[in-house]
């Protein structure tokens, strides 16, 4: 018997939707990996396309704090860092500030 | 190994989620395993009732809404084993090991799936009752530390919410039936209304336990059946059904019902393999899994398939 290999499954569920992890599943290879996640993911199309990878292809970086988290605040990389904007707006004159 | 059980302790009372890569102790991936394995059988072994129904199901409708039920609770089953392998890895334990243990009775499922469903009322009221009890404990569920089985539950529950639907649909077309259907729908009702309150399990668990302080589990049996009466009582005695139970009676300062005694000996005989059917069911499972084995071996591309 051959073993079998754990894939997980993604998939897109309109078009232009980020891809999302769907779950995972045992399958001898790709094309029966691909037959039991329509089984097991699909039953009320809830996906327009699939992707099956084997989870050994799959590697995962360290959790957030660790490698992901900001090791100093990073705001300037978020257009939230930038609320200040409305503020300086109104040195310029008007009520409002900012471009709204 | 003491400091990493108590970093463990503190990341689960900060409200942290458990991955299945993450360090954690033995006891609690064991007390995972046992639940999400029980969870796993129960979805299996509630698929037989209902598949010796699927020929019998009045008009093809009906029909093609139990044969759908019975793919979504595989198609559980599958994704719960799936999430138990994980679990299981470290102690050596594989998925075919799960299913062998089931079939030589050396595993747990829920009581309800051990009696018998004799009339097509039987499997309304499953469907709607049965599903609705378990909707009841796996949204409860959703809560628990372990993120992999939470993950799954969603996808889960939204499926069961159907099955409930569906179950309701049947029932409502009995209780506006004739009187001959009407009766059909009371006598299920009074053959489940006593393993639907067994469901639970027994009160007065405590709260205090290895698998409340980690998040495991977050409602005790109580609070869960009682979500359950809260939610379906009304509902029966709406539809002019007489629930089996003389003593059943809503508490209204506590808003909790009160109810009979309802046999936990019986619950436990249920539970250690004794219950009506349990013998019956087991073997239909070692039968369609001997039936199905050519399925298994394809699936494998095992040559000699």
């Amino acid at each position: 018997m051959a073993d079998l290999e754990v894939f997980e499954v993604f998939g897109l569920t309109k078009p232009g939707a980020a891809v999302c992890h769907a779950g995972s599943l045992q399958a001898a290879d790709p094309e029966l990996a691909m037959v039991l996640a329509r089984e097991l993911f699909c039953r009320r199309s809830e996906y327009i396309e699939l992707w099956v990878v084997p989870r050994l292809s799959v590697h995962v970086a360290p959790r957030a704090g660790e490698v992901l988290g900001p090791a100093q605040p990073r705001s300037y990389r978020l257009g939230s860092g930038y609320r200040s904007t409305v503020e300086k707006w109104k040195q310029f004159g008007g009520e409002q500030g900012g471009d709204r | 190994m003491d400091m990493d059980l108590k970093d463990f302790e503190a990341r689960i009372a900060r409200g942290e989620l458990v991955e299945a890569d993450d360090f954690m102790p033995d006891a609690y991936r064991r007390q995972c395993l046992r639940l999400i394995v029980t969870h796993a059988n129960s979805e299996l072994m509630g698929a037989l009732p209902e598949r010796e129904w699927i020929p019998r199901a009045p008009g093809l409708g009906r029909k093609l809404a139990i044969l759908s039920k019975v793919q979504d609770e595989i198609g559980h089953a599958q994704m719960i084993y799936r999430v138990a392998e994980d679990l299981a890895a470290p102690f050596g334990i594989t998925r075919q090991d799960m299913l062998d243990d089931l079939i030589e009775g050396r595993a747990k499922f829920h009581n309800v799936f051990s009696y018998p469903a004799p009339t097509w009322a039987d499997v309304g009221i499953i469907a709607w009752l049965v599903d609705g009890a378990a909707l009841e404990t796996q949204g409860a569920l959703l809560k628990t530390s372990y993120a992999p089985y939470a993950r799954i539950l969603r996808r889960i529950c939204a499926e069961e919410a159907v099955h409930l639907k569906h179950g309701e649909d049947i029932v409502l077309t009995l209780a506006a039936g004739t009187p001959a259907q009407r009766a059909m729908l009371q006598d299920a009702l009074a053959r489940w209304w006593r393993p639907l309150l067994h469901f639970f399990g027994p009160p007065g668990e405590g709260t205090n336990s290895d698998a409340f302080r980690w998040r495991i589990r977050t409602a005790s049996n109580e609070a869960l059946r009682q979500g359950f009466l809260r939610k379906y009582v009304p509902k029966i005695q709406r539809l002019g059904l007489v629930i089996p139970d003389p003593e059943l009676r809503l508490d209204e300062a506590s808003g909790n019902w009160l109810y009979g005694d309802p046999d936990w000996d019986e619950f436990w005989r249920v539970i250690r393999g004794g219950g009506l059917q349990t013998v019956e069911r087991l073997s239909l499972r070692r039968l369609s899994r001997a039936e199905h084995s050519w399925v298994v071996a394809a699936m494998r591309r095992d040559s000699a398939a």
